[in-house]
């Protein structure tokens, strides 16, 4: 059972820093697109960057919030041990 | 520090000061009186010029305007090629406060002032099987409207915005104004309107998943690029 938390919660930080990367360059890719396109080889176009960007939202919220009750849970262990 | 030294180093700054000064004592005897733009009309809070961002596909383009021509080609009964100076003063002009919509999420309250698709077109007799009508840019940009919405709609081209006339980010000479519909139709630097039968045309963007008809009540993505 533990295994398998701490693999949930390494999993969810790796993800969401991806997560994370992905939502900022989708970003750019939409209001600096002549840039990011170029510089992707036109893989990551301004529509292309709509998509990714707008379907990134709802896992980023997940991931964030999954994150911070992990980090918080810790903490709360941390300062009142069973 | 000796005193040659701190005398060439007073007169190097001089010399820097009178260099970095110049090109504002060039541009304050050429004052560009006609970039005066206004603030309010008619009780109605307007954005300013500046408020746009720049997400033209090529960047801003010159146009000399001294070459400059409005094309009105394909399905018409009489082609017109209008120079700059044709087409202020030989069709009425129109004003109106319209609010631009950009995909990118900000939007600008601008008062347009220009001149009517409707007129234009007018003067060209377009051919009855005409049913889309089609902006071209300078820079290759294009997009493609049913022909009856820029009539209906009294859809402007101005070369006017807040009343001062357009600058080259901003479209110069011609911006349509194309309301109610997504920023992406507001085709700028526009050098061609071409009438076609073809009601599936797909302009710049519209080829690449934005939705065609463009309409601000709508998403304007049509499919996954």
């Amino acid at each position: 059972m533990m295994h398998i938390l701490e693999l949930t919660k390494t999993l969810t930080h790796i993800l969401l820093t991806i997560v994370i990367i992905l939502f900022i360059v989708t970003g750019f890719g939409i209001t600096n697109f002549r840039i990011v396109e170029s510089l992707t080889l036109g893989i990551l176009s301004k529509p292309v960057s709509f998509q990714v960007h707008t379907n990134l939202t709802i896992p980023l919220i997940i991931l964030l919030l999954l994150h911070m009750t992990f980090t918080l849970s810790k903490k709360l262990r941390k300062q009142h041990p069973l | 520090m000796n005193k040659p030294v701190s005398t060439l180093l007073m007169l190097l700054c001089i010399l820097i000061l009178l260099i970095t000064s110049l090109p504002g004592c060039i541009e304050q005897q050429h004052p560009k009186l006609d970039a005066v733009e206004i603030k309010e009309y008619q009780g109605e809070k307007l954005s300013s010029i500046n408020d746009f961002r720049e997400n033209s596909i090529k960047g801003p383009q010159r146009i000399n305007i001294s070459t400059y021509q409005l094309t009105i080609t394909g399905l018409v009964k009489n082609p017109q090629h209008y120079t700059y100076d044709d087409l202020i003063t030989r069709f009425s002009h129109y004003k109106k406060v319209v609010t631009l919509d950009c995909v990118e999420g900000w939007s600008v309250t601008i008062l347009w002032e220009g001149i009517l698709i409707k007129d234009l077109l007018s003067q060209v007799q377009p051919d009855p099987n005409a049913t889309t009508i089609i902006f071209k840019a300078t820079d290759g940009y294009t997009t493609s409207f049913p022909l009856n919405y820029t009539t209906d709609n009294n859809i402007l081209l101005a070369y006017k915005m807040n009343n001062a006339t357009l600058p080259p980010e901003r479209g110069y000479p011609f911006q349509l104004v194309a309301e109610s519909k997504w920023g992406y139709k507001w085709i700028k630097w526009v050098t061609e309107i071409e009438l076609s039968d073809n009601l599936n045309y797909q302009g710049y963007w519209e080829r690449r998943g934005y939705s065609n008809n463009g309409d601000l009540n709508e998403s304007f993505f049509e499919k996954w690029p």
